[in-house]
């Protein structure tokens, strides 16, 4: 009779809401879905004022720039616990889909570059190429929703000196940068990554060389050589790898994105489209599976790696391998970096600064006079001290001794020039 | 063996038919036998039988009617076949093991087993188990290159589920008998999906088994088999492809107990004092029993054997006291004939 009154008086928990039944006279209750605020599209406009409010670098709160309204952002530091999600497309559909919140796409006439900027604002240039030729874009429903981002947390004036010392340093750039006045202005931009983790079981087979010194008695004298005697073996390696990030996005220079490494992913809060009012977001453009392309062939390439580390021997032939991934997890996420260009001798460059650390990379215009010089200065000595070895060669012999001497300077000299050049063109080219 | 006519005319209304009710004290095995042929012996452990007395209502008689029935599929002639096939390949086989007389003796059997209905209210809860597919990879790297593989797994996601049922479940079968499995096992099973509806034809000149088991007895093993079926019926109704951690809060109301029987034939024969049963299967055909030596014709055979054998030897140990009476034989000859040639040759 208890049970009964159970059967009958009985209410789902909490949490739990009615699904369907394929069964009639079974009622089957499962836990709520996590809440959709993409139906609840916000825009972030200011209770008392009715302005729009932003998200200020630094803070935990939204600040209305016109009253000076505070409201706090009820988004949790989940760092390195963030969710990770398996490779299956039910995965993918299970994703929610779109920003959850009115943000206005733009993309760039000039570089093509795809960003959202807040219902409200318009983004008058481009933060990719300083291009003004920015235009509406349908809205983007069909990108995965980012489940964390890591807020900014260094403004914009502290970018501006940032970059203006990265500016003046460095011997190889023109003295001007360090006063150039043509900085633009710092959009900041979450842009997306994907972080990937995998379990790797890797075996191995090759034929490892090892070296022996035998003595040979010849001529009436002993003589040592050293043979390399192979054998086949093999070995297995367990490598995991977490949180590699591989970019989202084509628009911008991985060369100089990769350069503002590394981002402290424990400070990754839960995705809350507070963060980005006032702030730029760049959907992605290079999809889960090419991106996993990429985070797959770094990832074998450490496990080819850690292979080699396990032969006890720098004699390799014959070498092969399979690597087993395990646990594949997936994460998609904004990470906070600032964009801006500046020209000089009419020319425009790019430059970023990770919005969490304050790195800065971009590209620099080379001076190439001093570079020549610099390189004129690494081949000098050895050069001159040939010439020298070659007059002494006829005078008396010493040049047998001063040249080798020389030729050691000029291939010194020859590193050092060839590293310069090609630092300097990667300076210029990124 | 008491084979007195003893109705019970509540249970000749319940079964449609004149049935004799026999006891037996040894197993306690109750059975109602149709057609006025009682068997000598109990058809389980071949002890005397006893009929029942009317109205003994602690002699195990049950008056739950029967339902449902899995007709014979094996005919009698189909049976006998089948047990004169089985027999061939038997030797030294005792008397009594033989087709004719054991078709003489087959008879049809049912075995019982409960079927209840219930109406079941209950609250349930359970971890339900959906399959996916994920995608995991292999990378190969040979001669300087690499060669990718995806391999497709599936892969189990569990997800808490609640909920109330409220079902009515109609005949479920539940073990009637104390060794049931034992049986079904040794009949090499039955089809249950093939019942028909009860009718009285079906069990005429019948031996039916009477359940061991009381409803009561029985309802733990009925409680289980209603929560195995609600289990399987909250993950259909879920959606789900696994299911683990069940468990139900559940009320049993309108419990209606029926049986269904369950058809076999039932011969035997007899060496010595002991008797040995043949059960075929009356569904498939499996025969199951004892394939008995008799020790009277192995004995036989073996005392033939050791017969010839002691005639071989005897015959074989006369003939070599005349082989060798033969070889002294001759060998004395030849030393006489070799002596006076020797004698005849040096004197002169």
């Amino acid at each position: 009779m208890t049970l009964k009154r159970a059967f009958q008086d009985w209410t789902p928990p909490s949490g739990f809401v009615q699904v369907t039944s394929q069964v009639p006279g079974i009622a089957v209750y499962a836990p709520a879905p996590p809440e959709e605020k993409k139906t609840q599209a916000q825009t972030f406009r200011c209770p008392q004022c009715t302005g729009l409010i932003t998200y200020k670098a630094g803070d935990r709160q939204l600040t209305c720039p016109y009253c000076g309204y505070k409201q706090e952002i009820g988004a949790r530091v989940v760092g390195l616990s963030a969710e990770r999600f398996e490779f299956t497309l039910e995965t993918l559909d299970r994703s929610e889909k779109g920003w959850g919140v009115a943000r206005k796409a733009i993309q760039c006439e000039a570089c093509q570059a795809l960003f959202t900027v807040q219902e409200g604002h318009l983004s008058t240039t481009c933060p990719f190429c300083g291009s003004p030729r920015v235009a509406g874009y349908e809205s983007l429903h069909d990108f995965i929703r980012p489940g964390y981002l890591i807020p900014f947390t260094v403004d914009d004036s502290n970018c501006r000196i940032r970059v203006s010392e990265w500016l003046g340093k460095g011997w190889m750039h023109p003295p001007e940068l360090r006063h150039v006045n043509t900085l633009g202005r710092f959009t900041g931009i979450y842009l997306p990554f994907w972080v990937f983790d995998a379990h790797i079981n890797a075996a191995w087979k090759a034929e490892v060389g090892y070296e022996r010194t035998k003595q040979h008695y010849r001529d009436g004298k002993w003589e040592t050589e050293t043979v390399i005697e192979w054998k086949w073996e093999n070995g297995q390696v367990h490598l995991p790898i977490t949180n590699l990030l591989v970019y989202g996005t084509g628009q911008v220079s991985t060369t100089l994105l990769e350069r503002l490494y590394p981002f402290d992913l424990r400070a990754l809060v839960t995705y809350d489209p507070a963060y980005l009012a006032g702030w730029q977001a760049q959907a992605y453009d290079i999809q889960l599976k090419p991106a996993w392309e990429i985070g797959k062939h770094k990832m074998r390439e450490q496990a080819k790696d850690a292979c080699y580390a396990d032969i006890n021997s720098s004699h390799v032939r014959n070498f092969s391998m399979t690597a087993d991934f395990n646990n594949e997890r997936w994460r998609y996420v904004l990470l906070p970096v600032y964009l801006s260009t500046y020209t000089f001798n009419n020319q425009t460059y790019q430059v970023m600064v990770n919005g969490q650390t304050g790195a800065v990379a971009g590209q620099k215009p080379v001076a190439w006079l001093r570079v020549w010089l610099a390189i004129g200065l690494c081949l000098t000595p050895g050069v001159l001290l040939g010439l020298l070895g070659l007059v002494l060669l006829f005078f008396g012999g010493l040049g047998v001794v001063v040249l080798p001497l020389a030729f050691f300077l000029f291939i010194i000299g020859l590193v050092v020039a060839v590293t310069i050049f090609v630092r300097a063109a990667q300076a210029e080219d990124i | 063996m008491n084979q007195d006519r003893n109705h019970n005319r509540v249970l000749d209304a319940i079964w449609g038919l004149d049935l004799d009710t026999l006891y037996c004290a040894q197993c306690r095995s109750v059975h109602l036998v149709s057609g006025g042929l009682a068997p000598e012996v109990c058809p389980v452990c071949f002890s005397s039988v006893t009929s029942v007395e009317a109205g003994n209502q602690s002699s195990g008689l049950r008056h739950e009617p029967p339902e449902l029935i899995i007709p014979f599929q094996i005919d009698a002639q189909r049976a006998r076949q089948a047990l004169a096939g089985w027999l061939q390949a038997s030797w030294l086989r005792p008397n009594e093991f033989n087709p004719e007389l054991l078709s003489k003796r087959l008879r049809r059997y049912f075995l019982p087993l409960w079927l209840i209905d219930a109406d079941v209210e209950a609250v349930w809860q359970a971890e339900m188990g959906y399959h996916y597919q994920a995608a995991s990879f292999r990378e190969h790297y040979q001669g300087g290159s690499w060669v990718s593989q995806q391999v497709e797994e599936t892969r189990t996601r569990w997800e808490k589920r609640i909920g109330t049922l409220k079902r009515h479940y109609d005949n479920v079968a539940v073990p009637a008998l104390e060794k049931h499995e034992r049986w079904v096992s040794r009949l090499g099973g039955y089809d249950y999906r093939a019942y028909q509806p009860y009718s009285t034809s079906s069990i005429d000149a019948s031996i039916i088994r009477v359940p061991d088991y009381a409803p009561d007895a029985a309802w733990m093993d009925a409680e289980n088999a209603i929560d195995q079926i609600a289990a399987r019926e909250c993950m259909q109704a879920a959606g789900a492809d696994q299911i683990r951690n069940w468990s139900m809060n559940a009320t049993y109301t309108h419990l209606n107990w029926t049986q269904m029987l369950i058809p076999a034939y039932v011969t035997w024969y007899r060496e010595g004092e002991r008797y040995y049963p043949l059960w075929i299967n009356g569904q498939n055909g499996h025969i199951d029993g004892v394939k008995l030596m008799s020790m009277s014709k192995a004995w036989l055979l073996a005392a033939a054997i050791g017969a010839l054998a002691v005639l071989c030897f005897l015959l074989g140990a006369v003939l070599s006291i005349i082989g060798i009476g033969i070889l002294l034989i001759l060998l004395s000859l030849f030393s006489t004939a070799t002596s006076g040639f020797g004698q005849h040759k040096t004197k002169p």
